[in-house]
């Protein structure tokens, strides 16, 4: 456990349920992810500004990180290209098909105690473990 | 004003994800693969994160209507379906694999790391792909019962989790079941699948 983070991953966590939170207090909306940007994606008319406004935030944040602690803006793990690729597109049509991500369901719906969003989680934790185990252990953590 | 706050809201999201580690897939990894060298810090990721929006959620959900906007635009399904849990399965999968989700990877595409790129890139072509296919589902007859979820599902879709269901309407403002069904505007598909399907039945 030699990176295990437990004041910053707390620290993170509470900015990230304050900014999902800030979405629905002052926009009502829920501050999930996959949702904003794949909406954004299959765009319709009059609703991409705030999602790109949301987007757009995000890869600010990003870049501040970048510049103030780099460090914490790494890939580090070993993936080849075609890994890459089929993660993406396993992430991409998963969050659009179960209607969330881990901030839509993770955190939005868990903090609502919404009963689809408890059983989302518990199934992507358990895929999650059972992918990053396989790769870890049988593979020895490069693919 | 509003976008000025919604684009705030991204950037404290993002600025959370990196302070946490979930920007790093390692750690994601770490996390998933309990079996290896265990880092739990995602845990406390999760933890302050749901917390956090627990206790806020109920005081902000008080409200009759948000401060920036006209009302509170949430999901209201309950129903567990074949597409939550698969789709899930699938998100969990590519997850484990990549150490990415969606935030991490948006927040993560200004290093211009090549990973993150594609990653994105093909996150982003799994997401169009879905959704345009969810459009001609919706719009073809022959797709069956399941198409017809999908036409209101197609606008509402999109506020991330749509899928969750209504505590909002269970604790804060409680309605009789018909009241409810009134308030089901856009962001319920069950809805027109029923007019749909009575639609459609007398031709079958």
């Amino acid at each position: 456990m030699e990176n295990f983070t437990p004041v910053a991953s707390l620290i993170g966590g509470v900015l990230i349920g304050l900014a999902a939170v800030g979405m629905l207090l002052f926009d009502g909306r829920i501050g999930g992810v996959s949702g904003i940007f794949g909406g954004f994606l299959n765009a319709k008319h009059g609703d991409t500004a705030w999602r790109a406004a949301f987007i757009g935030g995000l890869m600010a944040g990003g870049l501040v990180m970048l510049m103030l602690k780099p460090d914490t803006m790494t890939f580090g793990i070993d993936r080849s290209v075609l890994s890459v690729v089929v993660a993406g597109i396993l992430v991409g049509i998963g969050a659009r098909l179960g209607s969330g991500c881990t901030s839509g369901h993770g955190v939005c719906g868990i903090g609502r105690l919404a009963p689809r969003s408890l059983v989302a989680s518990a199934v992507f934790m358990s895929t999650g473990a059972a992918a990053a185990i396989v790769v870890g252990e049988v593979f020895g953590g490069k693919i | 004003m509003a976008l000025f706050l919604t684009f705030f809201w991204g950037l404290l999201f993002s600025i959370g994800l990196s302070v946490s580690g979930m920007t790093q897939p390692t750690k994601v990894v770490g996390f998933l693969n309990f079996l290896g060298d265990w880092d739990p810090s995602l845990m406390f990721v999760m933890g302050g994160a749901v917390t956090t929006y627990f206790i806020i959620s109920r005081i902000a959900l008080k409200r009759s209507k948000p401060i920036a906007s006209g009302s509170f635009q949430l999901p209201t399904r309950r129903d567990i379906d074949g597409r939550l849990v698969i789709g899930a399965a699938i998100f969990g999968a590519g997850w484990g694999l990549g150490g990415f989700c969606p935030g991490p990877a948006l927040a993560s595409l200004v290093t211009l790391d090549s990973n993150m790129i594609i990653f994105v890139m093909s996150m982003s072509v799994g997401m169009y792909i879905y959704g345009t296919l969810e459009a001609r589902r919706a719009h073809d007859p022959d797709g069956g019962a399941g198409a017809c979820e999908t036409l209101a599902s197609a606008s509402t879709q999109d506020v991330g989790a749509s899928a969750v269901a209504g505590v909002f309407a269970d604790n804060v403002t409680p309605l009789s079941a018909a009241h409810r069904s009134d308030r089901r505007l856009p962001n319920d598909r069950r809805l027109p699948n029923v007019a749909w399907d009575a639609n459609l039945k007398p031709a079958a």
